[in-house]
C-alpha cells in the first residue's frame, strides 16, 4: 500500500536516508568486532573504535526518528481514536499535529544556536581519537527535527486530501 | 500553583493525550516543552536539544541495535522456525505435549532476541494452528503463546533490562545475570500450570502421534542444525556473564554470528541484509525516539523539583519500605495497561531507583521486579501488546476477547512470581557476582 502511492519528494527523501544510512549499523558491527580481535587477540586496542561507533550509530539513531515517521511507525494507542466520529478524529489528528510541532519545533528553536557554534568550531570530542562527533550530530539533531515538522504537515495534507 | 497540582496537571495531560491517539514520543516532549516554557521561559528550550544529544552519545545504547540486528538476522534466516519444528518432534504422547514443547522452544527463542512482537508473531503462525488443528482447548494454546512469547522481556540479552540499566545508571551484565533466576521461575510456573491443566483434563491438551514414529536418533539429528545458532548465544550471553566483554562489544560479536549463521544456512543475501537492517532502523526510530521525548520530560520534571516531590511523598508513606516497592510496582503496573515499557522505565525510574537504593534496597533487583512487571502488563488487558502482535497473525476467529480471557491465568503466574521476588530478593540476586 505504501509502497505503491506515488509519494511526495520528502517522504522519498526520508525513506531514501533511512536507507542509506541503516548500512552503518553493519559498519559499526564490523569495527567492533575489529576491535574485540585486537584487544582480545593481540592485546592492541584501538583508540578510535569506540568513539566512531558511538558516533556511526548515534547518526542513524537521530535519522531514525524520521524514517519511522515516514512509515507512521511511531508508538501510539488508537483505540480511542479510531473509534472516534470522522470529525472528532480529524480535530485529534491535528492537536496531534500541533503537539508533535511543538517538541520539534522546540528542538530545532532552543538546538540551532549550539548547533551551529557546534558546527562553524568544528567541535570535536577532545580525546585521543578527537572525533567530531558534537560537530556532527548537533546540527544533525536539528536538521531531522525541522525535516520531521514538515513531514509532519505535508502527511497532514495528504490526509485532508 | 504548588507541585501536587502541577504532577496531577502534567499526569492527566499525559494520559489524555496518549488515550486520544498521539504518539507518545510527542506527548511527552511537548508536555516537556509547554512545562519548561512555563517555568524558565524559553530560556530553558535549549534543555531539550541537549538532552537529545547527551542521550545517544552514549556507548552503551549501541547494544540496542546491535541485539535488533542480530535478533532479525537469526529470524530471517529461519533459526526461530527451525528451532520450533526441531523442537516439535518431541512433543510425543504427553498430554498438552505441543503446548509444553512450545513453550521450552519459545525460553530458548527468547535468549536469542529481545524484541518480544517478532516472537509471539513468529509462534502465533507456526504453532497456534497445530494446537488448533489437534484440538487443543483455545484459551490455553493462546495463552501459551502470548506468555512464552513475551519471554523476551525478561530471558536476557532483553532490551527492557538494557534500557533499565542505561536509565538507572545498573550494570547491564548484573541485570542479565539477576534476571536469569526469575526467568527460569517464570518458565516453570508457566510449564507446570500447561502441564497441571492437561493432566487434570486432557481433553485440554490431546495427545498427538507427533514424532512417536521417528527413531531417537533421528529426532537428535534434527537438533543438528541449531548447535551454531545456540553456540553463537552462549558466546555472547557468556561473555556478558563473565565480565569479558562490554555489552555492546558482545552484541556486535553476536551480529557477527548471526550473520555466520545465515552463511552457513545459505540464507545469507542482500536482500535478507537490507530487510534486517531496515528493521533495526524502524525499531530505533521508535524506541529511541520515544526516549528522547520522554528524558526531555524528566529532565524539566526534574529541574521544577518534581522528583524531589516525589521521593518525600513517598517515601513519607506509612506502609515501610517493602510497602513502598509495592506501590511502585502498582503504579508501573496501572502505567503499563495503557503505556508503552520505555515510557514507563524512562518516567518513572530516574524518581524510583534513587529511593530504592535509598530504602536500602538493590537496584539490580528492582530492576528484574521493573521486568518481570513489564511482562505482565504486556499481557493485561485492555492494551496488553502481545494480544494485538497474536491477533495480526491468528486466524480471524480469534477475537481480542478470547486471546485476553486466555492470558489471565497467565497474569496470575507473573503475579505470583512479582510476589516470589518481591519478599525473597536472592532469587535474583544469588546468580550476581
Amino acid at each position: 500500500m505504501a509502497g505503491q502511492r506515488t509519494r511526495d519528494p520528502l517522504s522519498r527523501f526520508s525513506a531514501l536516508l533511512g536507507d542509506c544510512m541503516a548500512p552503518l549499523f553493519l559498519v559499526a558491527v564490523i569495527i567492533s568486532v575489529y576491535e574485540v580481535v585486537l584487544r582480545y587477540g593481540f592485546n592492541a586496542p584501538t583508540s578510535w573504535v569506540h568513539e566512531l561507533t558511538v558516533l556511526l550509530s548515534a547518526a542513524c539513531f537521530v535519522v531514525s526518528g524520521l524514517y519511522a515517521l515516514e512509515r507512521r511507525e511511531h508508538i501510539r494507542v488508537t483505540l480511542v481514536r479510531d473509534r472516534l466520529p470522522p470529525r472528532l478524529r480529524r480535530a485529534v489528528d491535528l492537536l496531534s499535529l500541533l503537539l508533535a510541532l511543538i517538541f520539534l519545533l522546540a528542538i530545532v528553536w532552543g538546538g540551532w544556536t549550539q548547533a551551529w557554534e557546534a558546527l562553524s568550531n568544528w567541535q570535536s570530542t577532545r580525546t585521543a581519537f578527537d572525533s567530531p562527533t558534537p560537530a556532527i550530530l548537533k546540527p544533525l539533531i536539528v536538521v531531522i527535527a525541522a525535516l520531521m515538522a514538515v513531514l509532519l504537515l505535508v502527511q497532514q495534507r495528504d490526509d485532508l486530501r | 500553583m504548588d507541585l501536587g497540582t502541577i504532577t496531577i496537571l502534567m499526569g492527566a495531560a499525559i494520559v489524555l493525550l496518549m488515550m486520544l491517539g498521539v504518539p507518545l514520543v510527542f506527548v511527552t516532549g511537548s508536555v516537556a516543552v509547554v512545562t519548561a516554557v512555563l517555568a524558565f521561559g524559553p530560556n530553558a528550550l535549549p534543555l531539550i536539544s541537549s538532552r537529545i544529544y547527551s542521550t545517544v552519545d552514549n556507548y552503551a545504547l549501541v547494544a540496542v541495535p546491535m541485539f535488533v540486528l542480530m535478533a532479525a538476522i537469526l529470524e530471517k534466516s529461519g533459526v526461530a522456525k527451525e528451532l520450533y519444528d526441531a523442537m516439535h518432534v518431541w512433543s510425543g504422547r504427553l498430554p498438552g505435549g505441543v503446548a509444553l514443547q512450545t513453550m521450552v522452544a519459545a525460553v530458548v527463542m527468547a535468549a536469542m532476541t529481545g524484541i518480544v512482537g517478532g516472537e509471539i508473531m513468529l509462534l502465533g503462525m507456526v504453532a497456534l494452528p497445530q494446537m488448533l488443528r489437534l484440538n487443543y482447548d483455545r484459551k490455553l494454546a493462546i495463552g501459551t503463546i502470548c506468555a512464552g512469547g513475551s519471554l523476551g522481556t525478561m530471558i536476557p540479552p532483553s532490551l527492557v533490562l538494557i534500557i533499565f540499566g542505561l536509565t538507572a545508571n545498573v550494570s547491564i551484565g548484573d541485570l542479565f545475570m539477576a534476571a536469569i533466576g526469575p526467568g527460569l521461575l517464570l518458565a516453570a510456573l508457566y510449564l507446570g500450570y500447561i502441564w497441571l491443566r492437561c493432566f487434570l483434563n486432557p481433553s485440554l491438551g490431546p495427545v498427538s502421534e507427533i514424532g512417536t514414529d521417528m527413531p531417537f536418533v533421528e529426532k537428535l539429528t534434527h537438533l543438528k542444525g541449531l548447535v551454531l545458532p545456540l553456540g553463537v548465544v552462549g558466546v555472547v550471553l557468556g561473555s556478558i556473564y563473565m565480565g569479558i566483554a562490554a555489552v555492546s562489544e558482545a552484541a556486535a560479536v553476536g551480529v557477527a554470528g548471526a550473520l555466520l549463521c545465515a552463511i552457513v544456512r545459505r540464507k545469507l543475501s542482500r536482500e535478507l541484509l537490507t530487510d534486517s537492517l531496515q528493521q533495526t532502523m524502524r525499531v530505533c526510530g521508535t524506541i529511541l525516539w520515544l526516549t528522547f521525548g520522554a528524558s526531555a520530560l524528566i529532565g524539566v520534571y526534574g529541574l521544577i523539583g518534581g522528583t524531589r516531590f516525589v521521593g518525600d511523598l513517598m517515601t513519607n508513606l506509612p506502609v515501610g519500605p517493602l510497602g513502598v516497592i509495592a506501590i511502585m510496582m502498582l503504579i508501573v503496573f496501572i502505567l503499563g495497561t495503557v503505556m508503552d515499557w520505555i515510557g514507563i522505565c524512562l518516567l518513572t525510574m530516574p524518581i524510583f531507583v534513587p529511593l530504592v537504593s535509598q530504602l536500602g534496597f538493590d537496584p539490580v533487583w528492582f530492576g528484574v521486579l521493573f521486568c518481570v512487571n513489564v511482562q505482565m502488563a504486556y499481557l493485561s488487558p485492555p492494551f496488553g501488546p502481545a494480544a494485538f502482535f497474536l491477533k495480526s497473525v491468528a486466524p480471524p476467529d480469534v477475537t481480542l476477547q478470547e486471546i485476553f480471557a486466555g492470558l489471565v491465568p497467565f497474569i496470575f503466574l507473573q503475579a505470583i512470581a512479582l510476589g516470589v521476588l518481591l519478599f525473597w530478593p536472592p532469587l535474583a540476586l544469588w546468580f550476581v557476582g
